[in-house]
């Protein structure tokens, strides 16, 4: 056969188990006749076949297939069904997002109606046109604004009100409906205040523009609420869709709901683990780095427990299903990141504690001013006394208030974005200025989260640079992290890396291989001593690298202990630096790992936490109840990356998710960190306290202006000195504080995060 | 290398392979075969497939399990 009569054909394969069957498979399409070459995939199901078009078919092969004992399928990658829980998640996410865009496009038509209507009243030279005729073209767009796009506030007024609730809603909807109400008295019967020899000025504009800006507040607000249902999502896609589970003599794919206990479950290489279970046969290296942050894949063999939702990296297994559906390990964890998020308390905003005794003052203060006016004003009593109550009313409308906090908070958390600090909402920054104690998880976020080469320790009569090559060149065939650590050690080294000749990894910890016809074994002591190498010599210079919290890795040469390569997770170069500055900014700072102690406490040393501030050998599923320790002794942060921080990040009272961390971390918590720099996480609290307290002097400003301008508009000054506000005065003044308000929130702008 | 296939506790070994196989997982996949009145137990289905084809090519004393 010529090369340029070959075809190439991928067929999908059915019913291959393992190793076995691939070679069985190859096998027979190898011997049929025409068949250039064949490979088979076991993950992917597939054979590759190269073939000579003139001697065989597309069904020979598939014959040849048969005839091996297996299937050739349909080429339809059955795509699974997304579960309920995915579709509900959806729907709910949808409404939301219907729900965002009609506040946006409610705010933008109102104040748009309402900057319109401005223009026309202040129109330079007086309004060409009668006040009169003016105010009857304004009537219908003021009351769609007034009716349709603010129904909202009406709606949540009246029904607070029935409650004996007096809320934002309730002030905004009695200064509009105030303003409204009289514009609308003027519009229908001018003759009350064209007899009183007031002009026929309507508050139109005012009502609508208050409704508008405070549509935007709320916009500005659900935009930057979080999306609690995103974390649960990344988290139930972690699940696989399928199981091949062993059941009646036959192996089939099932729904992953359908396991039960106690069903044997075949796990093969790249497979997520689909229930959590003990191993009954097979061994493999498992990625467990999105349940435990550890990047380093654990042996796994018969008798172990592993867990759903882990990454089979290597090998092939069955297991013994223990816990499936709402009792996985994953199961409970989507359960605790959606008790954590619902257990916060919901953003307290300083404005809503305030309005609690603001508002019924500002209703006395409007009635007393209407009856005072009554009854000692001057004539005409009525339009006087109802101009007076209602400029109260709009002087109080919390427009500066309702900008006072969104407008910091997009600044805020704009200029955080900048630095790649995500802030999740307003109550996220609320807590940030808070915190007392920040909690960092060691893994992935004091320290870099994968392993290099530290040092290496030649026995006698091994020179450094044989040892490492030697060790380099054996590991090449492998994968596992350690490897790929001692690889990248020795050509850094300059050193030349070969191939092992032979390449053969042990589950339970080692390697054997040929590297330039030598024996070489790579592993821990019990594994040396296991294949008769004397490992004694190196066990002190292992021991003492174990002791500076590094993992040590023994290397035989041809029988004999030739030296010890240690690993370990290194530092980043910037963290000490922003434990330094935490400790500046008053914060009381700890660690927790699962790692041992006697690492854990090498990292602090080197970066500054005190071995009585750190946690150590803390299991996956203690990490929230340790957070939860802290928290109660005041406010902690809890800074982590993987999927098993999620807990901990949503049962902190604030959770920070660093750099590379998992989909979910970063759902889970209130701030995301986008770099790897720790230094974010000072920078982080200080922007927070930055912004709070701009938005502390927003709510002093806009109080400010309404508590001293309220007197005025209720005509206290009149005895005194003639000064009254007129209603339009009173809007004028709101649109001052509001714009003192926003000035105040840009000046954020200028702070420095680095 | 004439390994007695065991009961279903314990384990027993692919005579193809010779990898060490759980009789009840191997039982519950059905990858067992019937020869000469003791069962035989299997990795996978490419061992059992090979393993019925020619039974006694595993009996021979020179096979060496391989995959």
């Amino acid at each position: 056969m010529t090369q340029d009569t070959a075809a190439e054909l991928t067929l999908p394969v059915e019913g291959m188990t393992c190793a076995s069957c691939v070679n069985r498979v190859e096998r027979f399409l190898n011997r049929a006749d025409g068949v250039a070459s064949a490979s088979v995939n076991l993950a992917t199901e597939r054979a590759s076949v190269r073939f000579d078009p003139a001697r065989i078919d597309r069904a020979g092969l598939v014959a040849a297939i048969e005839a091996a004992g297996y299937e050739v399928g349909r080429d339809a990658a059955a795509e699974a069904a997304p579960g309920e829980e995915d579709a509900a998640l959806a729907a709910d996410e949808r409404a939301r997002a219907a729900e965002r865009r009609e506040l946006l496009w409610s705010a933008l038509a109102a104040t748009g109606i309402g900057l319109a209507m401005m223009a026309v009243m202040l129109w330079p030279g007086g309004t060409p046109w009668p006040m009169e005729r003016v105010n009857v073209w304004m009537l219908a767009p003021a009351t769609f604004v007034q009716f349709v796009l603010g129904r909202r506030f009406l709606v949540r007024a009246a029904r607070g009100l029935r409650h004996g609730e007096l809320t934002m809603d309730t002030l905004v909807s009695m200064g509009t409906l105030a303003a409204y109400g009289y514009s609308l008295v003027i519009t229908l019967v001018p003759e009350i205040v064209m007899d009183a020899g007031l002009t026929g000025e309507t508050y139109y504009d005012s009502a609508a523009v208050i409704i508008g800006l405070v549509l935007l507040g709320r916009w500005l607000e659900a935009r930057a609420k979080g999306q609690a249902a995103g974390a649960v999502k990344a988290l139930l896609r972690l699940r696989p869709a399928t199981a091949r589970v062993l059941r009646d003599g036959r192996e089939q794919d099932l729904p992953v709901d359908e396991v039960r206990v106690g069903d044997l479950v075949r796990v093969r290489p790249g497979d997520r683990v689909p229930v959590d279970g003990v191993i009954v046969e097979g061994a493999s290296a498992i990625d467990e780095s999105m349940l435990t942050g550890e990047s380093i894949p654990v042996e796994r063999g018969p008798g172990d427990r592993v867990t759903g939702a882990t990454m089979n990296a290597s090998g092939t297994f069955v297991l013994r299903a223990e816990r499936v559906g709402r009792d996985t390990t994953l199961a409970q964890i989507v359960r605790l990141v959606e008790q954590a998020q619902g257990s916060k308390a919901p953003i307290q905003r300083v404005a809503d504690a305030v309005t609690g005794w603001f508002v019924p003052a500002v209703v006395a203060i409007a009635t007393l001013t209407f009856v005072g006016w009554m009854l000692v004003g001057p004539e005409p009593r009525l339009p006087f006394a109802l101009s007076a109550a209602i400029a109260v009313l709009i002087i109080a409308c919390p427009c500066a208030m309702g900008l006072a906090t969104p407008t910091a908070i997009m600044v805020g958390t704009g200029k955080g974005a900048e630095a790649g600090i995500l802030v999740r909402d307003g109550a996220a920054l609320e807590s940030a200025e808070r915190i007392g104690t920040v909690v960092l998880d060691k893994t992935g976020t004091i320290t870099r989260g994968a392993p290099i080469l530290q040092a290496v320790t030649p026995a006698e009569g091994t020179s450094e640079d044989d040892l490492l090559a030697v060790a380099a060149a054996a590991e090449r065939g492998s994968e596992h992290p350690l490897a790929e650590a001692i690889v990248r050690g020795a050509e850094d080294r300059g050193l030349l890396v070969g191939s092992p000749e032979r390449f053969d990894a042990v589950a339970g910890g080692g390697v054997r291989a040929v590297v330039a016809g030598r024996e070489v074994r790579i592993g821990t002591e019990r594994f040396l001593a296991a294949e008769g190498v004397e490992a004694a010599p190196l066990a002190e210079a292992a021991a003492a690298e174990a002791e500076r919290g590094r993992t040590p890795v023994l290397v035989a040469i041809d029988g004999r202990a030739a030296g010890v390569l240690s690993l370990a997770d290194p530092v980043k170069p910037e963290s000490a630096e922003a434990i330094r500055r935490l400790h500046a900014a008053g914060v009381d700072v700890w660690m927790i790992t699962g790692d041992r102690q006697a690492v854990a406490r090498a990292i602090g040393a080197e970066v500054g936490i005190g071995p009585d501030r750190i946690l150590a050998e803390v299991r996956p599923e203690e990490k929230e109840a340790r957070v939860a320790e802290l928290a109660a002794r005041g406010r902690v942060a809890m800074v982590g990356d993987g999927i098993n921080d999620a807990p901990a990040l949503a049962r902190a009272d604030l959770g920070i998710a660093i750099g590379t961390g998992a989909d979910v971390a970063v759902q889970a918590s209130d701030v995301t960190l986008v770099g790897d720099d720790l230094r974010a996480v000072p920078a982080a609290i200080r922007l927070s306290r930055a912004t709070m307290r701009t938005i502390r002097q927003n709510l002093g400003w806009a109080f400010g202006y309404n508590v001293l301008l309220i007197p005025v508009a209720a005509g206290l000054l009149y005895p005194l000195t003639g000064w009254l506000l007129s209603p339009a005065l009173a809007a004028g003044a709101m649109a001052l504080s509001s714009v003192s308000v926003v000035t105040n929130s840009l000046r954020l702008r200028r702070f420095r995060t680095a | 290398m004439h390994d007695h296939p065991t009961g279903t506790t314990g384990s027993a070994r692919d005579p193809v392979c010779g990898m060490e196989v759980n009789p009840e997982v191997a039982t519950a996949a059905g990858l067992t075969a019937e020869h000469e009145g003791s069962t035989y137990y299997f990795c996978g289905r490419g061992c059992m497939l090979d393993f019925t084809d020619e039974p006694h090519r595993f009996f021979d004393p020179g096979y060496v399990p391989h995959m």
